[in-house]
Formats: C-alpha cells, structure tokens, sequence
C-alpha cells in the first residue's frame, strides 16, 4: 500500500501541477473525472488511494496556481488578491521574489495548520453545530463587510457583488455538468488577461533573488493573520480564500507588499487543508475535490485522515521546490516572449476548454461573466467581490 | 527568508510526511485471515482471505462463491460490476467487509484478486 501511496502523491503532483499553471484548468474538473472513470480506476487500486492523488493534486495546486496569477495576471478566485501585488514586484523584476513570498506562506501555513489540527478536531464539531443555523447571517455580515471596506467605490462593489451573485444564480439554474469552469474563468482568468492583452505591458528583465526581503517577524504575522481568518472562514460555505484573505488583511493597517504575498499565499493552503478537517469532523465538503472524496470513500476514519495528512507535508516539500524551479524558468523566458500574444494564447486555450467541455452554454456564461469580471479592474474596485458568484446563492439556499 | 532555509524546511516536511504515510499504511493494510478464525466479533470489519472456490453460483445481479481454505469455508458475495473468468477450484484472494446474514456470516466482496 505504501508504494501506491507514493506512485498516488507523484500523479497527483503532476496533475496539480498541470491545474496550477493553466488558467481555467481547475482540480474540480480533474477530480470530477476521477470519479466519472472511478469504476474502471477501482480495478486497479482502491478508493483511498484514488483519495490520495485528489488530495495531492489540491495542495499541490494551491501552490502552483500563483504562477499564471503573477506571471500572467491570470488568476483564480483564491489568488484574485495577490494579482496587483504580485505584479507589481514582476514589473519592478523581481517576480521570482513574488511566487517566493507565496510559496513562503503555502508552506508555513500548511505547517502551522496541521500543529493546531489536533485542537481543531476536537473543537470543529461542537463550533459548527453552534453556528449552522447563522451561517446565512454570518455570510451576510462577511459579504457587507467586504463591501463597505472597499476604498475605492462601495457602490461599484456592491454592484459587482449583485450582478455576480446573479450571475452564479443564474448559471447554477442551468443544470450544467461543470458550471464552474466557465463562471470562473470567465470572471477571474478571460476578464484580467483581456485586460493586460490591451495594457500592452512590457517586462522588465527578472533578477533571481536568493532571499526575500522578508523579516520573520513579518512572516510571523501574516501566518498568523492567516491561520486567524482562515479559521473564522474556512467553515463557511461559499466563503474562500479571497474573503479570508480580506478578513485577515483588516486584522493590520501596516501590510506591505511582500507580507501580503505571504498571507495570501498562506491562507489558499490553510483553506484546503481545513476542507480535509471539515469533511473528517463535521461531514461537510467545502470545495468541489473533498464533494469527489467524499463520494469515492465510504466512510472518513482518523487512518485515512492521518494518509491526507501525510500526504499533504509530503506534497508540501514537493511543491516548494516545484514551484520555485518553474517561476526561474518562468522569469527567463517571460521578458522573451511577446507577452501580448501569450496573453491572446491563453484566452483562446481556455475559451477553447469550456466550449469542449460545457458546449455552447458554456461558451456563453464565459462571454459574460467576462465582461462582468472586467468590472472591478477597470472600477479600480478589489476583484474579491466577484465571489458574489458563489457566496449569493449560498445565502439564498440557507435562507429559503 | 534565503531560499536554502526554505528547501530545508521543505525536505524535512516531507521526510515527516513519509514517516506518517509509512506508519499508518503499514497499519492499514490487511493480513490475510484463516477462514476458520472469522467470527462474529469481525462483523463490519475488513478481512484478506484467500482460498479455492468449492461452489458458485450465478444470479443476475451476483456471484455467490463457496471459498474454502485449509481452516474452514465462508461464502462470499460479489457484485457484478464485470466478468470474472472463476471456475470451480480457482484459487482466488478476497478483500472485503464482514457481514451477517441468516444468521450465518459471509463476506461481501470489493477486491478480488485471480
């Protein structure tokens, strides 16, 4: 069993990788065909390790997924925040320092999660069951919150937030196989890369740091802001890491550019593995890979906790390393190639995924939740609340 | 933080993750049972048994095979969700759940091994 657990985490690191870099490819589409094809991969092996290549896709993904979002300024909902920060060291050259900040908060906050997970096994169940039944209330307060702490334009936020949760409502309507490939892309991956297609950016040349201009007193900080926000949002439906990433960066007026890029990339990890924590303690699937887990295993034991566990810290090494080996290859060749017409590939790759994948529909959903993700940047409003998409119809299910 | 302080915190995560996969798969995986030494305290329980097929039997939705081993018989229950190509004195390998019926215990299948 143990060597197919490692074979599991090895393809499972390749998936995730794969899912990381290109935008609009998300582990929710990879799973889903995991289970689709489960019949046939139960053959082979067993649930729990079909359990294991999901679990190691999605943390590893967690990590590289910051690599189109800094590089490319193509990002997912989860990395929609450190898009503006993270460019803004890639136009200063320094966007391998970038991915090293994200990377530095993905894998402390991976290891800081999982030190508390004992406490947090033993108080999960008794802290959900006291807040289900205000959890409608609760998003509600995230999602005014959020709003109204918008610098820019509460009213262009708050619209944002609406015609996306519209949107979402919509689109779940439909009855699609994969709703959330073309509303998502269209509104955090087509919408930035139009954008930065008619900005005309043109890179400078990337230095190769070996250190980041970080103290660990700063590091500190942001894990811990991190650990903080991810914990008040990790158990709420709907709510992600963009929210908990806005949640902790209210718990400090002083963020700097580089210590963001740390929360940020802290907080993406932490959400994934209390999903793991969520599915273990209180049976509730908060996001699309453990919904897939969920179904291929039976039961959840403390044994096939512990296996995520591990896998998770085995898959965290791996990442580390992964990662930071792609962004130098990523830096070199950035400023070589025509960043206009890698923009215009990337449109048309996944534009080309959702029609293969959600037809004609889909191609529809993606044109216009484009154009609805297009309102923020060009508001100059945080792309946060977009998310209306998902947290509206979770609101509306609990109240009605 | 220097990336070479990163790498290390890196590869001593990983190591710690192997020590949990090792620990805990080597606890997950299933020694083979005598047939005879499955009783009632084993009901819901996971059990590895291997043997040769005395009888089977075919119905539309199953296989009710008849696995003997030098310990003892216990019939087992496969569900068919494809072809197995099983005669009567194949010698096969069984994992699966320990269940109770007619007051008789039997194992329903989940991986059979040819």
């Amino acid at each position: 069993m143990f060597s197919q657990i490692l074979i599991a985490i090895i393809l499972g690191s390749i998936a995730g990788t794969i899912t990381g870099l290109i935008p609009g490819i998300h582990i929710n589409l990879v799973a889903t065909l995991v289970l689709t094809s489960s019949l046939f991969l139960l053959k082979f092996t067993t649930p729990i390790i079909l359990a294991i290549f999901i679990i190691s896709m999605a943390v590893l993904h967690t990590f590289t997924n910051i690599l189109p979002s800094i590089y490319l300024g193509a990002p997912e909902a989860g990395t929609a925040l450190s898009v503006l920060p993270g460019h803004r060291l890639l136009l200063e050259g320094y966007g391998y320092e970038a991915i090293t900040l994200t990377v530095i908060g993905s894998l402390l906050g991976l290891i800081s999660i999982i030190i508390i997970t004992p406490l947090l096994l033993l108080t999960t169940e008794v802290l959900y069951s006291s807040i289900k039944i205000y959890i409608a209330y609760l998003l509600i307060i995230v999602s005014i919150f959020l709003i109204l702490r918008d610098p820019h334009s509460k009213i262009w936020a708050f619209i944002s937030f609406i015609l996306a949760g519209v949107l979402g409502l919509a689109v779940f309507g439909l009855n699609l196989d994969q709703p959330l490939l073309p509303l998502l892309s269209g509104l955090f991956g087509t919408s930035g890369l139009i954008l930065s297609y008619k900005e005309k950016t043109k890179l400078p040349p990337q230095i190769i740091t070996k250190e980041s201009k970080i103290s660990k007193r700063e590091i500190s900080k942001s894990i811990g802001s991190g650990l903080f926000a991810s914990l008040i949002c990790g158990f709420l439906p709907g709510i992600g890491a963009a929210e908990a990433a806005i949640v902790a960066s209210s718990t400090s007026k002083k963020w700097t550019t580089r210590s963001f890029l740390v929360l940020v990339g802290s907080i993406e990890t932490i959400v994934m593995i209390m999903s793991f924590i969520a599915i273990y303690t209180i049976d509730k699937a908060r996001n699309g890979a453990v919904v897939v887990i969920s179904k291929i295993l039976e039961t959840m034991t403390i044994d096939y906790f512990l296996l995520f566990i591990g896998a998770s810290l085995v898959v965290a090494g791996i990442a580390t390393i992964l990662t930071l080996q792609i962004a130098k290859i990523f830096s070199k060749i950035i400023t070589k190639v025509n960043y206009q017409i890698l923009c215009l590939s990337i449109i048309i790759l996944i534009t080309l995924i959702v029609i293969i994948l959600t037809g004609f529909m889909g191609f529809i959903i993606l044109t216009i939740s484009t154009f609805v993700g297009m309102i923020p940047a060009l508001k100059g409003i945080e792309r946060n609340h977009l998310m209306g998409c998902l947290i509206l119809p979770v609101i509306l299910f609990f109240l009605l | 933080m220097k990336d070479s302080t990163l790498f290390k915190i890196s590869i001593v995560c990983s190591l710690i993750g192997i020590f949990i996969l090792f620990i805990v798969s080597e606890k997950l995986d299933l020694s083979k049972s005598d047939i005879g030494s499955i009783n009632k305290e084993m009901l819901d329980k996971k059990v590895k048994v291997k043997g040769y097929i005395s009888s089977i039997a075919e119905t539309p939705g199953l296989y009710i095979i008849n696995l003997n081993d030098e310990t003892g018989n216990i019939t087992a229950i496969v569900f068919k969700e494809e072809s197995f190509n099983i005669t009567k004195g194949s010698i096969i390998e069984i994992e699966g759940k320990v269940v109770e019926y007619k007051e008789k215990l039997e194992i329903n299948a989940e991986i059979i091994r040819i």
